[in-house]
């Protein structure tokens, strides 16, 4: 028994510390889930074609394109949208520099002005240009803010998945008190969440439509997020999808809002 | 010169085949301004336009623009149609953009032509930003991006590592367009009252000559999340500041240097700005018929408060250099400014219905002027394509010759619909 232990003691440093030791499956199934969703390749860029659709069933759409740049895996990333639809925001572009830790750096170009206004560092779980997704739900929560626990299997769109609760470690972090996650065996990738209340209610369910590999990786092109208080949802698709990096890290700035590569223009 | 320039360019855009589709956008808008307190410098003319005295503006906008982008170069043309409803003046056709953008090197920018151009760090205050303002657009319902009228420029952006250096020129010199008194009563200094067109005072402009241009210089960069700007400007002061002893009003020469500073403070969004205006034709101040040289900076700062409401402040302040001279140029009774002028600005915005519906408030409060100037708007998206407006521009003050007390009696209440495509 004893020698098991320093067995398993020594074995514990070689594998590399007490971070991994202290990872539960839970909480690496989280991590690499976080990593193959919102941290594919170094980067990349897609057309987004958005859809909001209320309780009347009145629909709203937005289209534009998204880039995104990695500095490091579960660390900062640097954003850039520009939008093509609406008519009323065409031209307008949107720049995001995310920090892992700490409130990010988010700028606005408005063409007709030629202005580049700095906005004010949001809560992360307000919403997205309108949506039903907030700030956090398109770059991302990172797994450290969540206790994770295994609470079973189950089959989402024909798919083995592994069930995960995640609980805020600081209920201010977040708008819900606990969330279920359906993550996929094979891509990593979540197929489906539910964000509940306090009271145990579920507010918000997400959904991922559809799967496809691109240039390797698995990828999420179709995104559904249903506000099941008001009864609205919104639905993303992504469209000519690269990882590719076109653009470097430092490119991601006042240059780059005034001026829109090409290629994104249309 | 100016021939290489031109085949250089011919050549570019010849070799640049690769033009893509060219993209067309666009709005057409009704705006109705109606006043809200009586005007008696606009009644007092006899024949003065009925609808001009009601309606500071009542017009059908339409704007179509036009973007095209080659290899290393891109087009923008953004052309307004203006159609009065007030006078006989027809149809008017407004280019207020038309650019060429080059890329031709990894460390520099072209951008040429008629242009809108923006920097500084003021929430509709400047300090540095010496481009021209359309003041008259600003108090009579047009959207806020109208404060911005174009200008002919050639504006070079050089990228050098992480700081960036900006150089634009403009052949003649652009003032801001100050109400003349027609949509607005204007206050004429010359006669110490408010007055219609008719009696507005003269104002000469510079000659369009090369002598008579304009430089606006930028350099910035970034320290972590906080960014830093140089700026610089030699031309003109940008509203008519001198007068002659033949009752004139012109705008003397004047330069100037500044600085600004923004950076997040916790979760709030703090920027610092500074400027020296350099009265060239009155350096020492003696001269009572030109203006000063002051300083001229502000403090804001802005928060979002969650639930889609953001909160922002301002503190803005001017200080008259050489005082003691301007008072000595004084003449008696006539018109005086405190040493240090300072403004207030408050903005609160309110977003709800998924950001379809906005609520949008904007105050200037003048502590040493007594004037005021507020700006509420409700903006609502019917669809993604129609949006309508209902808005107001309150304006007063104790005295009619400070920033907004020469506006009082110009209230109005507007609304707008506009339907982009």
């Amino acid at each position: 028994m004893k020698q098991m232990l320093s067995t398993l003691v020594i074995v514990l440093l070689l594998a590399g510390g007490t971070a991994w030791a202290q990872q539960n499956p839970a909480e690496k199934l989280m991590t690499d889930s976080h990593l193959a969703y919102y941290y594919a390749g170094d980067g990349g860029s897609a057309k987004v074609k958005m859809v909001l659709t209320n309780k009347k069933g009145k629909t709203r759409e937005r289209e534009f394109w998204m880039l995104r740049r990695d500095i490091k895996d579960l660390g900062n990333q640097n954003y850039y949208t520009y939008f093509t639809k609406p008519g009323d925001v065409a031209g307008t572009a949107f720049l995001v520099h995310k920090h892992a830790e700490g409130n990010d750096d988010r700028w606005l170009y408005i063409p007709a002005i030629d202005l580049v206004k700095r906005i004010a560092a949001d809560d992360r779980s307000s919403s997205f240009v309108g949506s039903d997704f907030s700030y956090e739900d398109v770059s991302g929560r990172l797994p450290i803010l969540d206790n994770h626990e295994i609470v079973g299997a189950d089959s989402v769109m024909g798919r083995a998945t592994i069930e995960v609760k995640s609980t805020p470690k600081d209920a201010k972090t977040a708008e819900w008190a606990y969330r279920l996650s359906w993550i996929d065996n094979e891509t990593k990738l979540p197929l489906k969440e539910e964000y509940f209340n306090k009271k145990g209610v579920a507010i918000r369910r997400f959904e991922a439509g559809k799967i496809e590999t691109i240039e390797g990786f698995p990828t999420a092109v179709e995104r559904t997020m249903y506000n099941l208080k008001r009864k609205q949802h919104t639905t993303i698709s992504f469209g000519e999808i690269s990882y590719k990096t076109p653009m470097k890290a430092d490119e991601f700035n006042e240059r780059l809002l005034k001026n829109p590569p090409r290629e994104y223009t249309r | 010169m100016r021939n290489v320039l031109i085949a250089m360019m011919l050549t570019l855009l010849m070799s640049a085949t690769a033009w893509s589709q060219p993209i067309i956008g666009g709005f057409v808008e009704a705006n109705q301004a109606v006043r809200v307190e009586q005007n008696e410098a606009l009644d007092a003319v006899e024949n003065s336009d009925l609808g001009e005295r009601e309606y500071p503006r009542s017009e059908f906008r339409a704007q179509l623009t036009v973007r095209d982008a080659a290899d290393a170069a891109s087009f923008f043309l953004r052309v307004d149609v203006v159609s009065e409803g007030t006078d006989n003046s027809g149809t008017a056709i407004d280019l207020r953009e038309a650019y060429l953008k080059l890329y031709l090197l990894d460390w520099l920018d072209i951008k040429v032509g008629r242009q809108v151009a923006t920097w500084g760090t003021g929430d509709l205050i400047f300090a540095n930003d010496l481009f021209a303002k359309d003041w008259e657009a600003f108090f009579t319902a047009l959207d806020d991006t109208y404060l911005k009228p174009p200008q002919d420029l050639l504006r070079l952006s050089f990228y050098l590592g992480g700081i960036t250096a900006e150089v634009a020129t403009s052949p003649h010199f652009t003032p801001d367009n100050l109400p003349d008194g027609t949509r607005l009563s204007v206050y004429n200094p010359f006669v110490g009252v408010a007055v219609d067109v008719e009696m507005a005072p003269a104002i000469d402009e510079p000659l369009r000559s090369l002598r008579n241009g304009e430089v606006f210089a930028r350099t910035y960069g970034s320290m972590g999340s906080a960014e830093w700007a140089l700026y610089g400007y030699k031309g003109f002061w940008p509203t008519p500041q001198g007068a002659t002893t033949t009752g004139m009003l012109y705008y003397p020469r004047m330069w100037s240097l500044g600085a600004s500073y923004r950076r997040p403070v916790g979760s709030m969004l703090v920027h610092a700005e500074g400027a020296a205006y350099i009265s060239q034709d009155d350096p020492d101040g003696d001269d009572p018929m030109i203006a000063n040289s002051q300083l001229r900076g502000f403090v804001g700062t802005e928060k979002s408060l969650g639930n889609d409401w953001t909160l922002g402040g301002q503190y803005y302040a001017e200080y008259m250099l050489d005082y003691d001279k301007y008072q000595a140029g004084l003449r008696p009774g006539g018109v005086e400014f405190d040493e240090l002028r300072s403004t207030v600005t408050v903005r609160v915005t309110k977003f709800i219905l998924n950001q379809n519906l906005q609520f949008s408030g904007f105050a200037y409060w003048g502590l040493s002027d007594s004037d005021w100037h507020l700006r509420p708007s409700i903006s609502y998206k019917l669809t993604d394509e129609v949006n309508w407006t209902l808005g107001a521009s309150l304006v007063g003050g104790d005295k009619p010759y400070t920033m907004f007390g020469q506006f009082r009696d110009n209230s109005n209440v507007f609304t707008r619909v506009r339907y982009s495509f």
